[in-house]
């Protein structure tokens, strides 16, 4: 448990500001994942200076509650994550560029009925909506996969505030309380149609990888579907197997 | 937020899709003619006929020249989870694999096997190269390399009856406990697209694989081409620590 100092009508206006920002992260009103009031916007709100604003929101960063991204934006961030997850099983990606960090850029992020293909893999309705993301990962600027993501609406709502460039599909999961304990993978080859081989640079006719998971959670309800399409040439997927004693 | 608006042809894909994993149709059940199907769908003719083919490719469907397009075999499942030998699995699949036993020779080892086993240049190792078929339908290529101090007389070993594994344990004690596979795309050559029946350079499974004994290390390291309209390859990710999590809260 943390304790507070208690903050009252004579604390510093930027405890007071620190304070209000906290209540409305914890209430609810700004959301994991999306931004807060610019720090002008928020200074001209309650009529303080902008230093004080930055102080209070400093402080927020520092506690991990609140994240400045260059260029977007100040983001909730909501409980910490645990850790990171310790897996077993499953296929891992050996990248040709290792020790870079890949970049993601989203193609497309819209909402859609799940329809008779995906909403059968999930295990919905056709009618029910689903989140449909398309992203191309690159590492030192060259295209190495490119990725499509189908999240039920149910258990993954207002996703159209949540910016992708900041929160990897983990962390709004997080964010919802989902945590996915297994995911069923399957590996195929398969070719692209010419506007996604463009994407990746590959040609139109040169097999891809096809690598295809969908995620359940401890109830064993399906909450991801993704499919990446990987280049051959910059990526090979492996796994341990074992003998089950 | 985007209204999401796809192309004709991924409309064409997903529908079809969609199809085949509502009404799961039976491997050689017809598909419903073409003419209905873009009428329901309200797609072009051209259009569906492309989704088809990619789908024949993949080996999901296949056409017979003016009869029509039916559900495939289903491709056969390798799980990556458990140790099961090729034979073993396809069995529970309701498949039969038959071998043909391509190469056998004892050979030394090169630098880099030699490497790889933890032995001297030279040790000696056996090769054993072979074609699994599926219902008497090429499926993968396989060459293998083991320690041949191990295994002695494995030339007489009935390669092509029985499985390499159950050889290996039945009649040499060993016991495949862990192990790890690597799996990229190649493409085939000329001699592999002949055995394979495919065409020259089209797309192949890569799989690299190593399988360990508890005491005797590594017993064999494995470079295989397999066909991807034929085989998919699967495993499960499980997320550990659950407990851990539980006792923090």
């Amino acid at each position: 448990m943390r304790h507070e100092e208690s903050v009252g009508p004579n604390s510093p206006l930027y405890l007071q500001l620190r304070e209000l920002i906290r209540g409305k992260i914890e209430n609810g009103e700004y959301l994991p994942g999306t931004a807060i009031p610019s720090v002008g916007a928020l200074a001209e709100t309650y009529g303080i200076h902008r230093l004080s604003v930055r102080s209070a929101v400093s402080a927020l960063i520092g506690e991990g509650l609140l994240k400045a991204v260059q260029g977007k934006g100040i983001f909730v961030v909501g409980e910490k994550l645990e850790q990171e997850l310790e897996t077993v099983g499953g296929f891992r990606q050996n990248m040709a560029a290792q020790g870079k960090t890949p970049e993601t850029r989203v193609l497309c992020k819209a909402l859609r009925p799940a329809g008779p293909a995906y909403g059968t893999l999930l295990g919905i309705s056709p009618e029910a909506s689903v989140y449909f993301i398309k992203q191309l990962c690159s590492v030192g600027g060259e295209p190495v996969s490119l990725e499509e993501i189908y999240l039920p609406e149910e258990l993954t709502p207002n996703l159209e505030k949540i910016d992708l460039g900041v929160f990897s599909i983990l962390k709004i999961q997080d964010f919802y309380g989902i945590i996915p304990v297994r995911g069923e993978q399957s590996l195929e080859i398969t070719r692209l149609r010419s506007t996604d081989a463009r994407q990746l640079g590959v040609e139109a006719g040169r097999g891809v990888l096809r690598l295809q998971c969908v995620s359940y959670d401890g109830a064993g309800r399906a909450v991801e579907l993704s499919r990446t399409y990987t280049r051959g040439d910059r990526c090979t997927f492996s796994v341990h197997f074992q003998r089950d004693l | 937020m985007q209204s999401y608006k796809a192309r004709p042809r991924e409309r064409a894909e997903e529908l079809l899709e969609g199809y085949l994993l509502e009404h799961k149709l039976e491997p050689g059940e017809r598909l419903p003619p073409e003419r209905e199907l873009s009428q329901q769908w309200g797609i072009s003719r051209s259009t569906l006929r492309t989704a088809i083919s990619s789908f024949e490719r993949d080996g999901l469907l296949y056409s017979r020249e003016g009869s029509g397009t039916y559900a495939a075999q289903p491709k056969y499942t390798r799980d990556l989870r458990g140790l099961l030998s090729m034979s073993q699995a396809a069995a529970s699949q309701g498949l039969v694999v038959t071998t043909r036993l391509l190469e056998l020779k004892r050979m030394e080892c090169g630098k880099n096997l030699a490497q790889r086993f933890g032995r001297m240049l030279g040790a000696p190792v056996y090769k054993v190269a072979r074609l699994r078929s599926v219902g008497g339908a090429p499926l993968m290529m396989e060459t293998a390399f083991l320690p041949a101090e191990r295994m002695p007389g494995l030339e007489d070993k009935e390669l092509e009856r029985r499985s390499l594994f159950s050889v290996l344990e039945e009649d040499y004690g060993l016991l495949p406990e862990q192990g790890d596979e690597k799996v990229g795309i190649t493409y085939a050559t000329a001699g592999e697209a002949e055995l394979m029946g495919v065409k020259e350079g089209a797309p192949l499974f890569w799989i690299v694989s190593q399988t360990y004994d508890r005491e005797a290390g590594l017993i064999e390291y494995c470079r295989a081409v397999a066909r991807p309209d034929r085989m998919r390859l699967v495993t499960v990710l499980e997320r550990q620590g659950e407990e851990v999590g539980c006792h923090e809260a």
